[in-house]
């Protein structure tokens, strides 16, 4: 199996940036009500997905809520 | 993983990484005026657009071992930056079951409400994929097999729709 990312759409080459975007992102501060609005969303589009039925909302509620639990320190 | 463009107000625009691989999942953070070389001007159906090029993956590098990708496309440069990459412990199984939620484009409001937003929305999404045998496919536009509209009716309507993988809504 290949291992490789797939090629580029529309091609061009690949630099790799991430020191760059890094520094800027440890300098730009942080919205944590936006953050929180960002998480709140998720739930709201599970509940009201409608091809998602009762059962599978509750087990994706409860795999969300597991999954965005802040990290222990 | 999510690779965004988050706004709040009119003057507050940034592009963000949140990653539900890992457990502290907030992760690029980029103001757009650090997005000049990234930034570029279109034009579709007659409308002026800003657009930012993104291409944002999720990839088997090795038994059990998979990688998340995000790059820009470097207007300046005209190739790709790769702005963000983890790599992580994963099955097959853990990808595809379960609830994986969806993948692409969406514009997700955090109010009941809105009027008099900028333009907001996509332009020529694309998919690829890799079969059983670990080959690449070919890059194409969403079809009506891959997507479904969703609408909320929170003020948004259509600028213009090419079904299954460009809109732009307007308040």
């Amino acid at each position: 199996m290949s291992k490789k990312r797939p090629p580029p759409p529309h091609g061009g080459k690949i630099v790799d940036r991430r020191a760059e975007f890094e520094r800027i992102t440890r300098r730009s501060p942080r919205n944590l009500q936006a953050e929180r609005a960002f998480i709140e969303s998720k739930m709201r589009l599970v509940r009201t997905d409608p091809n998602v039925s009762d059962e599978e909302k509750q087990r994706a509620l409860a795999d969300l809520e597991q999954k965005l639990r802040p990290p222990r320190r | 993983m999510e690779a965004f463009v988050s706004y709040q107000g009119q003057n507050d625009t940034r592009f963000k990484v949140f990653d539900w691989a890992r457990s502290d999942q907030w992760q690029t953070n980029i103001l757009f005026a650090n997005l000049t070389s990234y930034l570029r001007s279109t034009v579709a159906h007659g409308w002026g657009l800003q657009v930012l090029l993104v291409w944002n993956s999720s990839f088997e590098i090795g038994v059990n071992r998979w990688r998340n990708e995000v790059l820009l496309h470097n207007r300046v440069t005209n190739g790709w930056d790769l702005v963000y990459r983890y790599d992580y412990a994963s099955t097959t199984a853990e990808q595809t079951s379960g609830w994986p939620g969806s993948w692409g484009p969406i514009v997700e409001t955090f109010q009941n409400s809105y009027q008099n937003t900028r333009w907001l929305g996509f332009l020529n999404t694309m998919l690829i994929a890799r079969n059983a045998a670990g080959q690449w496919g070919n890059w194409g536009v969403l079809t009506a097999s891959q997507s479904t509209i969703r609408n909320h009716n929170q003020g948004f309507s259509p600028l213009f729709l090419d079904p299954n993988y460009s809109f732009v809504v307007r308040s």
